[in-house]
């Protein structure tokens, strides 16, 4: 072989070994999981939160103003959930104006007793007349009666447990605190099944009824209830008082927040989809449904329908139109889809 | 010079030497990169204003920057994007802007242009590339340990660090105070989440209350209270209420949205069987904190990478119980692609040596020519440093591009001088080499005139082509004067005996005998040839770099948005299983995932070998279909291509329009005719509108409670937001006490205070789900929407597609990213190719004094560009930048041959031999130098064309280019030309006033 050919040969082989391989392209279809829409028993929630409160309570309340001293068993101040017994000592007010006044009315009471006794021995000799007498006797009597008085009024300043129960705190006093007169420093919770009391926005109230089944929890605490009774009166603050009685579970202490979830009325016939495949529509809020297939390894366009919403529950919305039964909605990957995009069904969850 | 250099002759050698040995202390002096500093810095201005909506934030924000920064010089284009609580402007420069300079510009200007108060306004100033130099883990250990040493240690370690841009972390999860108020429990305490964070915010903060003197002394009145554990902080009271009764707290781990996992050097071991191999992955894989180093703008990488290795390896002695090591470096892409191309251009000299061997027949005068290449390369490195260029692969691609020339002028030199000695003449090696000068000098500067309008170009092509200018203008002026002043000396010292070979002399005559016999026939064989390759040049795809074997797999990966950390994390751990199931662990070099704030994240897949990648793509793309998470797997070529191009396969389209409304119809217009020819929309700002919890404040029971908005609006943030507050002294622990947003996530319920009672927020607002883009853009400050399609299933140009579509007034199309840069580059070379085919006519016309003979010394162009289109097309590459420099190259090298041939023509010409005679002796007298140096040109290129390793796809489309390209020119000049040449005769006899090649001739003969 003549040298040029070889060149030629030998350069065509070299061009050759600089091929480039190059990946195989296939279709780029988006991974989705889908659910196909058919109507099923729905039942939408509210979510209120409540307070659990004891079914009888006693308000432990300081009767005199003054600042607040504590026994020394509740020395850090009262907490929520401490038990009490009935009469038991739990703090006192010390006000100065009192003291002042007791010792007052015992030196007046002192005087006027030391009075009537010298002039009880000067009637007796004959120095004084009755009239006289009569007058320091009274004054005497007097005198005991504001004793009496003022020390009646001194044991108003201890603050005992009207009721065995438990303590229930909502605005804590500290030690050493100034209150007012009628001042409530807790509640003695006693006795009975404890109320969850909740307030509903004045706008969801008429969906809320006596009987209407509630979950209660509080981390991980559960209980079921039943609301028995929705305040007609709308308050100042914009809500209607609730109330939930419990019918499953031990109630948490009294004083505890609660989140309560009511089942409204559940309906056998109700469309619904995963809140996680809405989409922002047109006009509102709205679903990709898979639409005709592509003919490559079960590839599908997607479609974009606008829908009505209606209630939602445990992370599921209720579809009032736009989806019709036997659709397939695609619930999971949502994020990469438009408008026409091919997508695959992706077999396990991620 | 020619006659002083023989009467010098030591001088001579004395000034190559020292010539090289100044290029030799220059080469030492070069900075050293992967690439010429192309710079096209960004500048991202992110201002934060929590509580300010979108609109809020455009109106007041983004639009007055916008049209302050409009005035910037030097800024190309102005995009924004709004958002709820923050907007961010991003402004692209033009090419090689100085950052600095542009940060001083941009600060100046956006001082005071917000018309509301911000949280926080920054400006960053980021490089062209995207990707890290230099990637740190910090595995082992706690996840608190981790984040301790990686954030209180490395990361301020490597901040410090000469060189070191952005650093970025992630998976770090510190250990920290978390305290989470509970919804029910704040009701029932009659308080607000609000007020928990105002109490918190004064938590362990220490605070100046006065001075106090003591004695002679003043000192300062500190008050502190520093929380210890998290059972002092449940006891901090909160309006009288102790933390604890109301809030969650616990020391714990927090886990941002981020992560990283990896795993490095799995499968090494040989006892690992292959069916344990998955499980092999999945024990060696393990969480850290990633951190990635960037270099700024500038910076030289492999230094930067160097600096970090070293402070790394030094820190990992005191790490403890962690590890900290380096997971990826890119840097070393640099040093592994700039040793290839230097091995290359070896292994090119090397051959090129042993050609001449053969040709030449003899040592000595083979090493007097191969001492010039060394000598010329070397001399050019002192150029590069007062040029500044630093070594890259696109200069060291020119040198190695110009290695295979550089002998070329020594060669005809030489065959000159033998042939002046052949015929007996006296003072053979003067005048052997002044009847070569003119040819010789004409060539060289034909070189010199291809490369210099590439000086000329802007934008990328500029950056990238002036280098490599640089590097061939230089080293060919610097082979020009050695060939004319060593090679003559050398040839004088008895080194030019040859016993030459012209190995398929006898076979070309041959050929040429038959060729001109049918002149005809050949023409027309000639044209079929070269219209059949030049429209070759059709099929060849397009992009901007070739893709090439490459040991990386990447896959992009774009989670669901808007999840929770804790969800996020936990999908991204499904994601690193399927993975690690799907990879067979004896091909996995290195592994890593990382998730990045924002949803988006990465699998990086390194292989031991390139040829598995194919088949690791589909198995992940298989193992990463999964819902809720799009993965893109792709193939990733060199970090530094993707770096300036971006990704190649992603075409972005911004479309923009007076209002929204226009712009979305735009969209949906480009959509459509952009799926209509097969490519896939990747991404969209319309599909990133979701659903948004909305509210609206029932305003009359707020007037009644004489609340406003303000109020509650800040209530609810506290509540709804991950916020840092106060200070906590835990020992291991970070400093910052987190807020998490209220439990359970239930708008509807979230504590609101009305009066002195506490309520649900449903009481003062209606809930709904409504449809809202969270996020409004600007394009150059009008209301813009991005398109991101995937070029999958398409070869069509995107631009041509674009271009059909009709605009209305004031709509407008603009095609950023790759695809921008793609255009904007073949253009420039368009306008480069135009200027090197006139510049390459006017000079050879000036040389020649002729007008005609200019094209017929350019003819062999044409046949070279078929035949390196074909060549290109054969070894299935792609017509890119680097390819179009190849095709440059050629217009210089292939011109020299028919100008070496064409010469010697017309000297016998014009010393009275007949044109049969003349052309047929002429190409049997230069068919030796034509193919010597093709020979030496071609084996210079084919180390580059098939050796592999880094960068090698850049080096391999300019080898095949040129490789193809000589080939063909060069069986043009022997055949083609003279040819031609005859055919021309007549007309030229016409046209001839003077006989200018005779003249030289004359001039030069004896």
């Amino acid at each position: 072989m003549k040298p040029s050919s070889l060149f030629l040969i030998l350069c065509a082989v070299l061009l050759a070994a600089c091929h480039n391989d190059d990946v195989d392209r296939e279709p780029n279809a988006t991974p989705v999981r889908t659910e196909v829409a058919k109507r099923s028993e729905f039942a939408p929630t509210i979510a209120l939160i409540g307070v659990v409160r004891a079914s009888e309570t006693v308000p432990v309340v300081a009767l005199k103003a003054g600042s607040i001293v504590y026994a020394q068993r509740f020395a850090g101040g009262l907490r929520t959930g401490e038990s009490v017994r009935a009469g038991e000592v739990i703090a006192e007010i010390r006000n100065d104006q009192s003291e002042f006044a007791t010792r007052q009315s015992r030196l007046e009471m002192d005087a006027a007793s030391a009075d009537f006794d010298r002039s009880k021995r000067s009637y007796d000799l004959g120095v004084v007349s009755s009239a006289e007498y009569s007058t320091f006797k009274v004054r005497a009597q007097l005198a005991r009666e504001r004793f009496a008085a003022s020390q009646r009024d001194a044991t108003r300043q201890t603050i005992v447990a009207p009721r065995a129960g438990r303590v229930v705190v909502m605005q804590p006093v500290a030690n050493g605190v100034e209150v007012a007169a009628g001042a409530k420093l807790a509640d003695v919770a006693s006795g009975g099944v404890p109320i969850v009391e909740s307030a509903v926005a004045a706008a969801d109230r008429d969906q809320l009824r006596p009987g209407l089944v509630v979950r209660l929890t509080h981390g991980a605490w559960k209980g079921e209830g039943k609301i028995a009774e929705v305040a007609s009166v709308i308050d100042t603050a914009g809500t209607a008082r609730v109330v939930i009685t419990m019918t499953k579970g031990d109630a948490p202490p009294p004083g505890t927040g609660v989140d309560a979830e009511v089942e409204l009325e559940r309906r056998p016939d109700v469309l619904s989809v995963p809140e996680d495949a809405l989409v922002a529509g047109s006009e509102g809020p709205a679903l990709f449904i898979v639409g005709a297939a592509e003919g490559w390894r079960n590839t599908f366009a997607v479609k974009r329908v606008d829908v009505e919403t209606g209630g939602r529950a445990g992370g599921r919305v209720e579809v009032r139109g736009g989806l019709r039964d036997g659709d397939r909605v695609v619930v999971t990957g949502v994020d990469a889809l438009s408008e026409g995009t091919s997508i695959v069904e992706s077999e396990s969850k991620s | 010079m020619i006659e002083a250099a023989l009467r010098r002759p030591v001088s001579t050698i004395v000034a190559t030497i020292a010539f090289s040995a100044v290029g030799l202390f220059s080469l030492f002096k070069l900075p050293l990169s992967l690439l010429p500093a192309i710079e096209r810095p960004r500048l991202v201005i992110n201002a934060k204003a929590a509580s300010s909506s979108r609109d809020e934030l455009l109106h007041d924000v983004t639009v007055p920057l916008e049209r302050r920064l409009a005035l910037v010089p030097g800024i190309a284009s102005i995009e924004s994007e709004t958002s709820d609580g923050e907007a961010t402007i991003t402004l692209e420069s033009t090419w090689q802007s100085d950052p600095d300079r542009l940060r001083v510009d941009v600060a100046r200007r956006i001082e005071g242009a917000s018309a509301i108060p911000l949280d926080e306004l920054t400006v960053d100033v980021l490089g062209s590339d995207a990707q890290p130099v230099i990637e740190v883990a910090v595995t082992g250990g706690s996840g608190a340990s981790r984040s301790t040493i990686a954030q209180r240690v490395v990361v301020p370690e490597l901040a410090r660090i000469d060189g070191a841009g952005r650093i970025e972390v992630s998976g770090a999860s510190p250990l920290r105070l978390v305290v989470q108020p509970r919804a029910a429990d704040l009701a029932a305490r009659g308080l607000t989440a609000a007020d928990v964070e105002e109490r918190l915010r004064t938590v362990g903060r220490p605070i100046a209350a006065g001075r106090v003197r003591e004695g002679a002394s003043v000192r300062p009145l500190v008050v502190l209270q520093p929380v210890r554990s998290a059972d002092e902080l449940r006891r901090v009271l909160v309006r009288d209420v102790p933390l604890g009764e109301v809030a969650d707290v616990s020391l714990r781990e927090v886990v941002d949205e981020t992560a990283f996992r990896s795993v490095v050097g799995a499968g090494a071991s040989p006892a690992q069987a292959a069916g344990a191999a998955a499980s092999t992955l999945n024990k060696a894989s393990e969480s850290g904190v990633l951190i990635r180093v960037h270099r700024a703008p500038g910076a030289n990488a492999v230094a930067l990478a160097r600096a970090v290795r070293a402070r790394v390896s030094e820190l990992a002695s005191r790490a403890g119980d962690t590890r900290v090591r380096i997971v990826d470096d890119r840097s070393r892409e640099v040093s592994r692609a700039l040793g290839e191309l230097a091995l290359s251009a070896l292994l090119g000299i090397l051959l090129g040596t042993l050609v001449l061997r053969f040709m030449l027949g003899r040592w000595r005068p083979t090493l007097a020519l191969s001492v010039v290449i060394p000598a010329a390369l070397l001399s050019s490195f002192a150029v590069f440093l007062v040029a500044n260029v630093s070594l890259d692969v696109i200069s060291l691609a020119g040198l190695a591009l110009a290695t295979g020339l550089l002998v070329d002028n020594s060669i005809v030199v030489l065959e000159s001088i033998e042939s002046a000695r052949a015929r007996g003449e006296r003072d053979a090696v003067l005048r052997g080499t002044k009847q070569i000068v003119v040819a010789v000098v004409a060539s060289s500067v034909t070189l010199v005139v291809v490369f210099a309008p590439l000086l000329y170009l802007r934008g990328l092509a500029r950056a990238l082509f002036g280098e490599q200018a640089i590097a061939v203008i230089a080293s060919v002026a610097a082979s020009l004067v050695f060939s004319l002043a060593l090679t003559p000396v050398l040839a004088a010292r008895g080194a030019a005996e040859t016993k030459p070979r012209s190995p398929g002399l006898a076979a070309y005559r041959e050929w040429l005998e038959r060729a001109l016999a049918n002149p005809r026939r050949t023409a027309l064989i000639a044209a079929i040839v070269l219209i059949v390759t030049i429209a070759s040049g059709a099929l060849l795809p397009r992009e901007l770099f070739a893709r090439g074997a490459s040991r990386r797999v990447v896959a992009e990966l774009r989670f669901a948005r808007d999840l929770d950390p804790l969800a996020a994390r936990a999908q991204g751990e499904a994601i690193w299983r399927r993975a690690l199931a799907a990879l067979d662990a004896n091909d996995v070099e290195a592994m890593s995932m990382q998730r990045r704030a924002g949803g988006e994240g990465e699998l990086d897949v390194e292989l031991k070998s390139a040829t598995k990648t194919t088949e690791a793509v589909h198995k992940l793309r298989e193992a990463l279909r999964v819902a809720g998470v799009n993965a893109r797997v792709r193939i990733r070529t060199s970090a530094f291509v993707e770096g300036i191009g971006g990704d190649s396969d992603q075409i972005e389209v911004i479309a923009s329009a007076t209002t929204d409304r226009d712009a979305a119809s735009l969209a949906s217009r480009i959509t459509s005719a952009m799926q209509h020819v097969g490519f896939a929309l990747h991404d969209d700002d319309e599909n990133r509108a979701r659903t948004a919890v909305t509210l609206r404040w029932n305003e009359q029971l707020l007037a009644a409670n004489a609340i406003s908005r303000a109020t509650i609006e800040r209530e609810l943030r506290a509540a709804t937001s991950d916020s840092d507050v106060g200070q906590s002294d835990v020992t291991g622990s970070e400093p910052s006490i987190r807020l998490l947003p209220v439990a359970p996530r239930n708008v509807s319920t979230l504590p609101v205070r009305i009066g002195d009672r506490i309520v649900p927020l449903s009481a003062v607002a209606g809930v709904t789900i409504a449809a809202r883009a969270p996020r409004v853009r600007h394009d150059q400050s009008r209301p813009a929407q991005r398109l991101v399609f995937d070029r999958t299933n398409a070869d069509r140009n995107p631009a041509s597609i674009i271009d059909r579509i009709a605009l209305s007034r004031g709509e407008r199309v603009r095609v950023a990213g790759h695809a921008r840069e793609l255009g904007d580059a073949f253009a420039q070379m368009r306008l480069a190719f135009v200027l090197v085919l006139v510049l390459l006519y006017l000079t050879i016309a000036a040389f020649y004094e002729s007008l005609l003979l200019p094209l017929l010394v350019m003819a062999a162009i044409p046949f070279a560009a078929g035949g390196a289109f074909a060549a290109l097309l054969i070894t299935g590459q792609s017509l890119n930048v680097m390819s179009l420099i190849g095709l440059i190259f050629l217009g210089g090298i292939v011109v020299n041959h028919t100008i070496v041939l064409i010469d010697r023509a017309e000297q016998l010409r014009a010393a009275g031999a007949d044109e049969e005679d003349a052309i047929r002796a002429a190409a049997a007298e230069r068919y030796r130098p034509v193919i010597m140096t093709t020979a030496t040109a071609i084996l210079g290129m084919i180390p580059l064309a098939i050796l592999g390793g880094d960068g090698a796809e850049l080096r391999r489309a300019i080898a095949i280019a040129v490789t193809g390209g000589l080939v063909a020119a060069t069986i043009c000049t022997l055949i083609v030309i003279p040819l031609l040449h005859r055919a021309l005769e007549p007309l030229r006899r016409r046209g001839r006033r003077a006989e200018v090649a005779g003249e030289l001739a004359m001039a030069v003969a004896p």
